[in-house]
């Protein structure tokens, strides 16, 4: 499989763009923010922690190879 | 996951997949809560003598965990397998979703994912609120199911295969894995004060 195959195997533009959310970089930067943002304002807010960790334990597990 | 639940491997109409990856949302909140309702359990036992003792099992949990996603070969308490390959091959594609997300749901059936699981899994045993848990657990089972819904490409299973093998090859895995580190040692912290100060 060449690289231009796979490539294109990923589909149209709208289906690329579905696969942005699955992005390590872009999940890295979703969870580093999201965690700076609780810090300044919920910083001693467990529920809140909580939230935050479940949804990026969900949403980086989308990343596992 | 995305290599199950999907058009191009169950032969399902799209109409049909969204009630799949529907169903593998409940299957993956239906695991958190059997996962909640053990850790629960065991934190209810220790808080007994004091809700502190609980730090004994979460503290080291999430060190670990974290060291891990920081490139150390430290052991974790998760096994070394995946959800069967052999259930997508015996049940419905509706009862393979459910299966296959219940199994990941508990997230201590499969293999090691990420750090923030374990915090999830420590800073959850603590909550008795019906809505606080609910909705983590929700956040854990709709973000789970990004994977799912985020995989409609796929004419054929060898194209899909392929595409998702490429996405995969992107890089930043490092830079997921030091974010999850730090957010595990933060929520760590954060229940440390939780079970000291109140």
């Amino acid at each position: 499989m060449t690289e231009a195959r796979a490539r294109s195997a990923l589909g149209s533009p709208a289906e690329r763009l579905l696969g942005l959310a699955v992005s390590p970089s872009l999940i890295a930067a979703a969870i580093t923010v999201a965690a700076v943002s609780v810090t300044a304002v919920y910083a001693r807010d467990l529920p809140v922690w909580l939230v935050l960790a479940a949804a990026a334990a969900g949403w980086s597990s989308a990343w596992s190879p | 996951m995305a290599f199950t639940i999907n058009p191009a491997v169950s032969g399902a109409s799209y109409r049909r997949w969204s009630l799949h990856a529907g169903l593998f949302v409940v299957g993956v909140g239906l695991g958190a809560m059997v996962t909640y309702a053990v850790t629960r359990s065991l934190y209810r036992l220790l808080a007994i003598a004091a809700p502190a003792s609980w730090l004994a099992i979460a503290l080291p949990l999430i060190a670990l965990v974290a060291l891990r996603d920081l490139g150390a070969q430290v052991p974790v308490p998760y096994p070394a397998r995946q959800v069967p390959e052999w259930l997508r091959h015996v049940l419905s594609p509706g009862w393979t979703a459910i299966s296959y997300g219940s199994q990941l749901g508990t997230g201590f059936l499969t293999r090691y994912t990420y750090a923030t699981h374990a915090a999830f899994v420590a800073l959850l045993a603590t909550q008795s609120s019906v809505t606080v848990v609910g909705v983590a657990v929700l956040a854990f089972a709709l973000t789970k199911s990004i994977v799912v819904v985020s995989s409609l490409a796929g004419r054929s299973y060898s194209d899909f295969e392929q595409g998702l093998l490429y996405r995969h090859r992107t890089r930043g895995q490092a830079t997921l894995r030091a974010a999850n580190a730090a957010l595990a040692l933060a929520s760590g912290a954060v229940l440390v004060t939780y079970l000291l100060h109140g």
